[in-house]
């Protein structure tokens, strides 16, 4: 098969979407012919070098609107140039041109969602039509595809494939990365772009002075960076806990691998924006921490059900309770056993439940039955 | 609600039975002490929650831990449950109980986990040491003195007077802020060896070695592009009603302290929604038609149908202002503090807890100086500035009279500092009047620095980068507690009646505090998400309705019925012996008053207070209960 695959968020640039789509893309070139429509980024020109598939960038500007224009473009030169049997539309605001392309040439689409874009107030329309009109949607978890079935998608059209750890290979570079660090204590690691309020790195620093009172040595390491980090910085110094919390900043895989490494358990109590439609999709980090044999905590709302079992692979939390988020935090501290027996459990799943192989093939059973309707199999 | 005091380091039972004497008023219903070795504790109680059971001071299971406590912590029943679950086992069905098994849970660290308006004294028996803590915006007060190895504290500056170990000196670095401010900014009091505890801190005091640290602060956040008006208004709306219902939580009746602004208007809108029918109060004045704001309360009552109660002040304000400043407690020369110590005491004969409007200026952008200073610091960043500052200095600019208005201009168009414009807008004495007074000749002397060293101090612990954020900052840090909160306190205190201030639940506080300040300040209004918010609740023409201070007659009572009382007391030789001000300039504005002068109103009435002050609190032990 000839796939076409369009997408805004692609590596080199960091985030659980880019993980996703490029292992995709990766497990696919094996049995299919692929090329990746994407846009341009610093340092993208050694990544693409690496794949074994054809990259397209569009030229970026800083006019998000634009770029998806240029993108667009692109699309159809790859079309006119390479006639795909499929297209893969890695996000709905590619929807409206697959849709267009659908109806006049006949190339089947099958869209993937993964969850603010699709909730959020200001692409509700857009989002709707792109997703009704796909010959199947792949989603990453249950909360996912609640949200597709209510822009009035036919259930039988859309699947729950979960993704696997993004970050897997431990390098040469990731134990020099595990020398460098320099905290002591129990760790408790997030890792995310610092952009999101929902992510709940609030509630976790408003935790800590509790943790702290049980375990006294507990110490959070925030990885990443946006703008929310002066914030979060000034939050951890007004609650009195600035000298138990890192801002590590931006890292790169192999400080985050070795960060995965050095912790005690990894924590991100996410809770659902009550009025912006911002949630967790699924949490790729969850699977990362589990495959490192770190329990995950993770705040029970959005897709986060799905990425960790409560009670398995770590434990859920309300997020919006800080005596709640405290106490199952200390528990895990408290109690190692219970922590090794949770992470081994999450190891195992990442490895054999979750593995990228595995999200490969059933995505490739979802294409082959988009091509064919009648094939297709409610996962 | 109640009135807490207490002595580390002794157990006294004279000393602590007459510290508490002194706040009766603040808990009629009941009394509780503890003296043991090492530790005296007394709780005055007025009792709302748990009428029969909760009588302080309360223990935890194996009498080691002990707290009094004032306030009210409006999520206790999920702590009760939480700790139940942990194997504590609760005695009482009030919410007093749940901060010592917080301690043994947590230790200090269980503050983080209360919802509401506190302060409280744990003693740790075992390990001899106490630990005081008051909520995050400075909601219920509390007071500290370090004598002898000892700690004296109580909910009142008087209740630690009465104790004994505190000389009664004036910190004149006080006075000067005083007079800048009208209200003494903590950690500061007038009195030099008595301390507040700052809003947000926890005291721990062991072995005579006393150490303060902060647990909470309101951190601004700016620059999410992602919140829209819709959005916030949406999750501001479930908050504020969350919060009120929290709010209502109570075994006694409960009315509102309607004013027909539009803060106390949500609130009491709010409320009716919820299903109950409050009662609403409301102060005018007798003589005073334009300042009334009866017919504003008026239309909001009828709107929501609520049993609406109104009082008309009469011509008694010369006979209750010494009660009042002895009831305020500390030296808070704000005039709305009167129809407020009027309204406590007639609501106080049908409910014994009110809800109140207070914090929603604070929390939502309701001054009009925000924009005013933000609009001034965008036209210095234009290199404006300085035609402006030409053009004030022209012959034409040097004729305008020295009214507010124009001394107001001129404070935007000057090129000081954000922090000491901020001063100068909300001083209601100007550096050189001050000067004036203390030093009796012009331009003599240092200009008294304290204020303008405090403001700036607070511009760079916030180092917020919008002038909008580093506004409200600073309110949050002194002028709610020091005299918003400090005000309504006392004043409902004075009548025994629990005054409660929903815009001030912490939740609701973070929140706003994180929507971008454009949402709450813009284009000359204020408080735009509120209006926003309540505009399918409230009618139109309360919405409408702009920023204006409490009103209330200052220039017709200095001018008629405190005449007397002012000129006696600010000419009298107890006055003019204590040396703080120059008798001819205090003579030369009483007579520019007398002249008509407006300008020198608030000056006067803000040494009218202190003097009234300084003889109940300074030179005589103060009199127990009023």
């Amino acid at each position: 098969m000839r796939l076409l695959l369009l997408t805004i968020d692609f590596p080199p640039a960091a985030g659980g979407v880019q993980q996703q789509v490029s292992k995709l893309a990766d497990g696919l070139a094996s049995a299919h012919e692929i090329s990746v429509v994407t846009r341009r980024q610093a340092g993208n020109r050694a990544w693409d070098a690496g794949c074994r598939y054809h990259i397209r960038r569009a030229l970026a500007t800083p006019s998000a609107r634009v770029n998806l224009v240029l993108m667009a473009l692109c699309a159809l030169a790859e079309i006119a140039y390479r006639p795909p049997d499929l297209i893969i539309c890695g996000h709905v605001l590619f929807g409206p041109l697959c849709r267009l392309i659908r109806a006049v040439l006949r190339i089947p689409y099958v869209a993937m969602a993964y969850v603010y874009e699709i909730r959020a107030p200001r692409m509700r329309r857009i989002a709707g039509w792109a997703l009704r009109g796909a010959d199947a949607v792949v989603t990453n978890s249950e909360f996912t595809r609640q949200a597709v079935l209510a822009h009035g998608v036919v259930p039988e059209r859309v699947v729950v494939i979960l993704p696997g750890p993004g970050l897997t290979v431990a390098t040469k570079n990731q134990l020099a990365a595990e020398r460098r660090i320099e905290v002591d204590g129990k760790i408790l690691l997030s890792v995310s772009r610092l952009v999101d309020r929902y992510k709940g790195h609030d509630m976790v620093l408003r935790a800590l002075p509790l943790i702290r009172a049980k375990v006294p040595e507990a110490h959070y390491v925030i990885v990443g960076h946006g703008w929310l980090k002066p914030y979060l910085e000034r939050l951890a110094s007004s609650l009195g806990v600035h000298n138990a919390v890192t801002f590590v900043g931006e890292a790169d895989d192999d400080e985050v691998l070795a960060w995965y490494e050095r912790c005690d358990l990894f924590i991100m109590a996410s809770r659902e924006s009550a009025a912006s439609g911002g949630a967790e999709g699924y949490g790729i980090v969850f699977i990362e921490a589990n495959l490192h044999g770190k329990p995950a905590i993770g705040g029970r709302s959005g897709g986060i059900p799905d990425a960790v079992l409560d009670g398995v692979t770590g434990l859920l939390v309300n997020p919006l309770d800080v005596g709640e988020i405290a106490d199952a935090v200390v528990r895990l501290m408290n109690d190692p056993a219970l922590a090794s027996r949770l992470g081994a459990a999450g190891r195992r799943r990442a490895l054999v439940d979750l593995s990228w192989p595995k999200y490969v093939e059933r995505f490739d059973e979802v294409l082959r039955a988009a091509i064919c309707p009648s094939s297709l199999t409610r996962a | 609600m109640c009135g807490i005091a207490g002595i580390a380091g002794m157990g006294d039972a004279k000393a602590i039975r007459r510290m508490a004497d002194t706040i009766v008023h603040r808990g009629p219903d009941g009394e509780g002490y503890f003296v043991g070795a090492g530790i005296s504790l007394a709780a005055r109680r007025l009792s709302i929650i748990d009428l029969p059971g909760s009588d302080q001071p309360i223990w935890n299971e194996d009498r080691t831990v002990v707290t009094v406590f004032n306030g009210e912590i409006y999520n206790y029943r999920e702590l009760r449950a939480m700790l139940e679950t942990k194997g504590h086992v609760l005695r009482t069905a009030g919410d007093t109980e749940v901060l010592v098994h917080l301690y043994e849970e947590y230790g200090e660290a269980g503050v983080h986990l209360l919802r509401g308006m506190f302060a409280y004294a744990i003693w740790d028996a075992r390990r001899r040491r106490l630990v005081l803590a008051r909520d995050r915006l400075g909601i219920k007060p509390l007071y500290y003195a370090e004598s002898h190895g000892r700690l004296v504290f109580a909910s009142e500056l008087k209740a630690i007077l009465a104790a004994g170990d505190v000389r009664r000196d004036v910190d004149e670095e006080a006075l000067d802020l005083y007079l800048t401010l009208q209200y003494v900014p903590g950690p500061r009091t007038m009195v030099r060896g008595i301390r507040k505890l700052l809003p947000g801190h926890l005291l721990v005091w062991h072995a005579g070695e006393t150490r303060v640290t902060r647990y909470w602060d309101v951190v601004l956040l700016e620059g999410d592009r992602n919140v829209t008006e819709e959005s916030a208004a949406e999750e501001f709306q479930s908050l504020l009603e969350e919060t009120t219902r929290l709010h209502r939580i109570s075994d006694v009746p409960i009315g509102v302290l309607l004013s027909g602004g539009i803060d106390s208007s949500t609130v009491t809108g709010l409320l009716a929604r919820g299903g109950d029918r409050p009662k609403t109060f409301t102060v005018g004045f007798q003589a005073a038609e334009d300042v009334n704001e009866i017919e504003e309360a008026r239309l909001v009552a009828g709107h929501f149908n609520t049993d609406h109660h109104e009082m008309l002040m009469g011509s008694s304000v010369a006979d209750v202002l010494p009660r009042i400043v002895w009831f305020q407690d500390e030296p808070v020369a704000d005039p709305a503090a009167i129809p407020t110590y009027f309204i406590c005491q007639f609501a106080s004969k049908s409910v014994k807890v009110v809800l109140t409007g207070e914090g929603g200026d604070e929390i939502l952008g309701g001054y009009p100086r925000y924009w005013w200073l933000d609009m001034s610091e965008r036209v210095h960043a234009y290199r404006l500035g300085r035609w402006a500052e030409a053009g004030m200095r022209t012959a034409l600019a040097a004729r305008l009279p020295e009214t507010r208005v124009v001394h107001r201009l001129r404070t935007l168009v000057g090129t000081a500092p954000l922090g000491d414009r901020h001063l100068e807008w909300v001083s209601n004495m100007d550096g050189r009047l001050q000067r004036e007074l203390r030093n009796g000749a012009v331009a003599t002397g240092d200009t008294p620095r304290g204020a303008s060293v405090l403001i700036d101090d607070l511009l760079h612990r916030g180092a917020l980068e919008s002038t909008v954020a580093s506004l409200m900052y600073i309110d949050f840090k002194t002028w709610l507690p020091d005299n918003i909160l400090m005000k309504i306190d006392r004043m409902s205190m004075a009548a025994s009646v629990e005054a409660r201030v929903p815009f001030l639940d912490h939740r609701l506080v973070e929140f706003v505090a994180t929507l971008p300040h454009r949402l709450k300040v813009r284009n000359f209004g204020t408080k735009r998400l509120l209006r926003h918010t309540m505009k399918p609740i409230l009618p139109a023409q309360t919405l409408r309705r702009r920023k204006t201070a409490f009103r209330v007659p200052l220039d017709s009572w200095l001018a008629g019925e405190l005449r007397d009382l002012l000129t006696d007391t600010l000419t009298s030789a107890r006055a003019r012996t204590r040396g703080f001000f120059h008798p001819r300039v205090v003579d030369r504005l009483l007579t520019e008053q007398r002249g008509g002068g407006r300008e020198s109103t608030r000056p006067l009435f803000n040494l009218l207070w202190l003097e009234l002050w300084l003889r109940q609190f300074a030179d005589a032990p103060p009199p127990a209960h009023h």
